[in-house]
């Protein structure tokens, strides 16, 4: 039977309530409440008694928390303490609270007569001092019961639970009035009024509320709350500690015991212990068991299903819970493993570049040194054999050979016209030193000439190499008139070790190298010119332009 | 009609002309004064608890008898009341001295008094302990310069406790001589309780000169006593009240003046207390009459306590216990739980339930009785506890 024919759950709390079976001394209590009502007027303080407003209203309260249907005529009951000539507008706040009371045990809360009486009681509280007036106790009972009976309008009287929230003392008891000592009475009925209300200031002032009363029933034991005989304020406190989530079982229990061992014979209470029996003090006896779930018993059969088919929806529903488990795992899984591969590339990324950035750092490291080592052989390696002051001009072998040409012919003269032997030996001396230097001269001329065809040759090649042909046709132009020691300097010196270091070092590097040779201001700068452009080259581009020269400088074509 | 004046009238100093009621006490002045007139002075003692009007009183009787053509001499205890008996002989003398030459019109008596050690008409050193011898022959001086045109001398001392045990002494010897006869006494004393007033204050005026000199009977010159309490009747409560606000900007309700007269009990100053209380509130609030309301705030001023004990009662007794004790309000007198019971039912409920009702309220009233509202006066007989309290808890009942 764990469930109906159409499937739905069954609805345990209404089958039990319809076969619920009342515990005895609260069956009894309720016998004596319903004898003790005069029909269509209310309740007296004692059977035989006419009715009035206050015992009214809290056997009215009692019956309808017992689930037990109140008379039927409880408007009218409440309207009957209303007029005539007593006008609602006069009564006391506490006797409006009853009216409120016993109208919310007869369903007409929301009706209009409920509606007039909260604006009354909110106009009441509008009044100059009522703040410091009131006692804890009026307003604490007033709150609670325009929120359990009059919900829609809760947020209206918000500023007066903070209020009330603002009187409890620092050890989370409250005093009777807006300051004084801390009253039992006062902090039961203020617990009672904040149970269950909006934020965490009234969910915390409810817990230190319940933990001081305990505190003060756990050191001095049921007895001692109110005074030794007082059933009222026991009825009281057990009624808060029993609504309050905070309350600890043990305490309920032994208040009910407490009070189920002290109910009269006729079945009700009394304000003493062993007092005659008053409809107040029953029906707050009543509101305290209720409110410590010890007012009915459940059939045991009835129980025992109730219980079964309540396992077995909990088996159910921890095999859903695992199911949702699993899925959740595997989805934790997939999810968690795309996370990780992430994770792990991201992580294999990050060496590769970490391992990027120390091979830069190394690479600019051994640059360094080895600019430095540039810079040392530049400070220390001896310059070209003539400085390069200014632009030399190939006019010497020409004049060695016109020379030796002159001499030759001249001693050929001297020899034919048979010139003395002076002449002769002068004119053969001459063309001796002069013939072999015109030589030598001539094969230099020849040896350059090769050169700077082969560099003008170079110069010309059009290999479709867009990037070194104009810096190789530049440099070529602007050493055209160079020496061809300078020449040479510079194209297997400067630019060899202008390879070897970074784009930026490059030009700094050239000029210091120049200016150390002695470099003409203008070859100077129209080179260092080409050299910015040289330094944009790639090292290999470089390194390949630079032998590509070297190669054209030696004539190797 | 509105009055002019806009401070509060209760703040103010006792004065005679305020001073109302005391009929018994009146008579008993007249009586001695008659006395004094005759030449067989009685001196007494006006005994009485703090803010009972002793002060008041005498300045009353002292405004009574110089309408009657005596000369007056008025000992106030100054600022320092409370100190130490250390009033000597002396001063009173030189105040004597100076209420007969008001009398006459003149001050060279005075005057000649304040030469000291070089006065030419008067004898008594300004020491602590003179010899009464000389303190007689001083007086005697006084009477044969006043007679016939000044009957005699009231001599009104407040604060009797402030005399000194010696001076108390001398007073008597110099009282009791009998060509001394032209001055009367009047020493106002502290005493606790109303029903023993005298007894107790000449008893401790007694001790003070034995203390001091080992006179025996230094009290024996007061011949009679008059004991001040509350106020005799409400009306007479509320006069005192009413007096008060004359030509005042602002105004009382007549049941405001009756309840500050109930709740205090017909006590004097503590009603004059209230009243100021009340005022200041009414003051605040801007209103030209103090109303019910006025009055509660100025109760919950000056009561803090009663109120914070009541609304303590009244959220800790169950509804029943509330009512009975409501009814024992309404009933004002020292009563039992049937009496309770019938002013709460009368005739609209059937005996047999009253009675057992009694049996709850009987029950009610013992929870009470903790709170201090109400206490048990005998044999299942209850009243409640005082006035001030009762109030608390009727405002409790309102709200």
């Amino acid at each position: 039977m764990s469930s109906a024919d159409d499937g739905q759950p069954l609805d345990w709390s209404q089958r039990i309530s319809a076969r619920r079976v009342r515990v005895p001394p609260l069956a009894g209590a309720l016998t004596y409440l319903d004898k003790a009502y005069v029909q269509g007027d209310g309740w007296g303080r004692i059977p035989g008694l006419p009715p009035e407003l206050h015992p009214s209203a809290l056997a009215a309260e009692a019956m309808a928390a017992a689930s037990e249907t109140p008379p039927w005529d409880l408007a009218n009951v409440a309207m009957g303490f209303c007029a005539p000539g007593r006008p609602v507008d006069d009564l006391p706040l506490s006797q409006l609270t009853d009216l409120l009371r016993l109208l919310g045990a007869s369903d007409e809360a929301g009706g209009e007569r409920g509606r007039r009486l909260v604006d009354l009681a909110h106009a009441r509280l509008a009044a100059p001092d009522a703040g410091s007036r009131l006692t804890t106790g009026t307003l604490a009972t007033l709150l609670q019961t325009l929120r359990s009976q009059y919900a829609d309008r809760e947020s209206e009287f918000m500023p007066w639970l903070d209020h009330l929230l603002e009187r409890q003392l620092d050890d989370g008891s409250w005093p009777s009035g807006t300051a004084g000592a801390s009253s039992e009475s006062a902090t039961a009925l203020a617990l009672g009024a904040i149970q269950g209300a909006p934020g965490e200031r009234a969910r915390t002032a409810s817990a230190r509320a319940a933990a001081w009363l305990e505190g003060r029933i756990r050191d001095a034991g049921w007895d001692a709350v109110g005074s030794t005989p007082d059933v009222g304020t026991k009825s009281v406190v057990l009624r808060a500690l029993g609504a309050s989530e905070h309350s600890d079982v043990t305490v309920l229990e032994d208040g009910v015991d407490w009070m189920l061992a002290n109910v009269n014979s006729d079945h009700g209470w009394g304000s003493v212990v062993g007092g005659e029996s008053t409809v107040d003090a029953t029906a707050t006896a009543v509101l305290a068991l209720v409110a410590a779930g010890q007012h009915e018993f459940v059939p045991g059969r009835l129980a025992l299903a109730a219980v079964h088919d309540l396992e077995a929806r909990v088996r159910s529903k921890d095999a859903e819970l695992s199911t949702l488990d699993a899925r959740i795992n595997d989805e934790v899984q997939v999810r968690g493993g795309r996370l990780a591969g992430e994770v792990t590339r991201l992580k294999q990324r990050e060496r590769e570049l970490q391992a990027e950035l120390d091979d830069a750092r190394r690479s600019a490291a051994s640059s360094r040194l080895a600019l430095d080592e540039l810079y040392q052989v530049a400070r220390t390696s001896p310059a070209p054999s003539a400085p390069l002051r200014r632009r030399t001009t190939w006019t010497v072998p020409y004049f060695f050979m016109a020379a030796a040409i002159a001499a030759t012919a001249t001693s050929i003269a001297f020899a034919i016209a048979g010139t003395s032997q002076a002449w002769y030996w002068i004119a053969v001396a001459a063309g001796g030193v002069v013939l072999p230097l015109g030589a030598s001269a001539l094969f230099s001329y020849r040896e350059t000439t090769r050169r700077r065809e082969a560099l003008e040759t170079l110069s010309q090649t059009d290999d479709d190499d867009f990037e070194l042909a104009p810096l190789r046709g530049r440099f070529i132009a602007i050493s055209r008139f160079w020496p061809e020691d300078v020449q040479e300097y510079v194209i297997r010196s400067l630019l060899s070790e202008l390879t070897q270091i970074s784009t930026r070092e490059v030009e700094s590097y050239a000029r210091y190298r120049l200016e150390r040779v002695g470099m003409g201001s203008s070859d100077q700068a129209e080179l260092l010119d080409w050299t910015r452009d040289f330094a944009m080259l790639s090292p290999a581009s470089r390194r390949l332009l630079t032998d590509q020269l070297r190669r054209a400088q030696l004539g190797l074509t | 009609m509105m009055g002019t004046k806009n401070f509060n009238p209760f703040n103010e100093v006792a004065s005679g002309d305020r001073f109302v009621g005391r009929e018994k006490a009146r008579k008993f002045f007249e009586q001695r004064l008659n006395g004094l007139s005759a030449g067989s002075p009685s001196h007494a003692i006006v005994a009485g608890a703090n803010g009972t009007g002793k002060t008041s009183y005498l300045r009353r009787i002292i405004e009574l008898a110089r309408e009657q053509g005596y000369a007056t001499a008025f000992f106030e205890p100054g600022p320092n009341a409370d100190q130490a008996a250390t009033m000597s002989i002396a001063p009173i003398i030189g105040e004597i001295v100076r209420g007969v030459d008001a009398r006459l019109n003149q001050q060279k008596l005075g005057d000649d008094w304040d030469l000291g050690v070089g006065s030419k008409l008067f004898d008594t050193p300004k020491v602590a302990d003179p010899p009464s011898q000389v303190v007689v022959r001083d007086l005697k001086y006084l009477q044969e310069r006043m007679l016939p045109e000044v009957p005699g001398v009231l001599v009104c001392i407040d604060e009797g406790r402030r005399i000194s045990g010696t001076a108390l002494s001398t007073l008597k010897l110099v009282l009791s001589d009998p060509e001394v006869t032209r001055f009367l006494v009047f020493v106002s004393h502290f005493a606790s309780r109303e029903q023993t007033a005298v007894v107790e204050a000449r008893a401790e005026l007694k001790e003070r000169a034995q203390h001091a000199s080992g006179d025996q009977g230094a009290d024996a010159f007061l011949k009679g006593g008059i004991a001040l309490g509350p106020f005799e009747s409400d009306e007479i409560a509320a006069d005192c009240i009413r007096k008060r606000l004359v030509d005042n900007v602002l105004e009382f309700d007549d049941d405001v003046v009756r309840h500050i007269g109930r709740i205090e009990e017909l006590h004097p100053r503590q009603m004059i207390d209230l009243a100021s209380d009340v005022y200041e509130a009414t003051s605040e609030l801007g209103a030209a009459k103090a109303t019910f309301t006025h009055l509660v705030a100025g109760f919950e001023r000056r009561h803090p306590n009663e109120k914070e004990d009541s609304q303590r009662a009244f959220d800790g007794l169950p509804g029943t216990a509330r009512d009975a004790v409501a009814a024992l309000l309404r009933l004002r007198r020292e009563s039992t739980a049937d009496e309770v019971v019938e002013a709460m039912y009368g005739d609209d409920a059937a005996n047999a339930a009253k009675a057992r009702l009694a049996s709850v309220v009987r029950n009610d009233l013992e929870l009470a009785c903790a709170t201090r509202i109400v206490r048990r006066v005998g044999e299942e007989r209850y009243a409640t506890s005082d006035e001030r309290r009762a109030f608390a808890f009727d405002l409790a009942m309102r709200e």
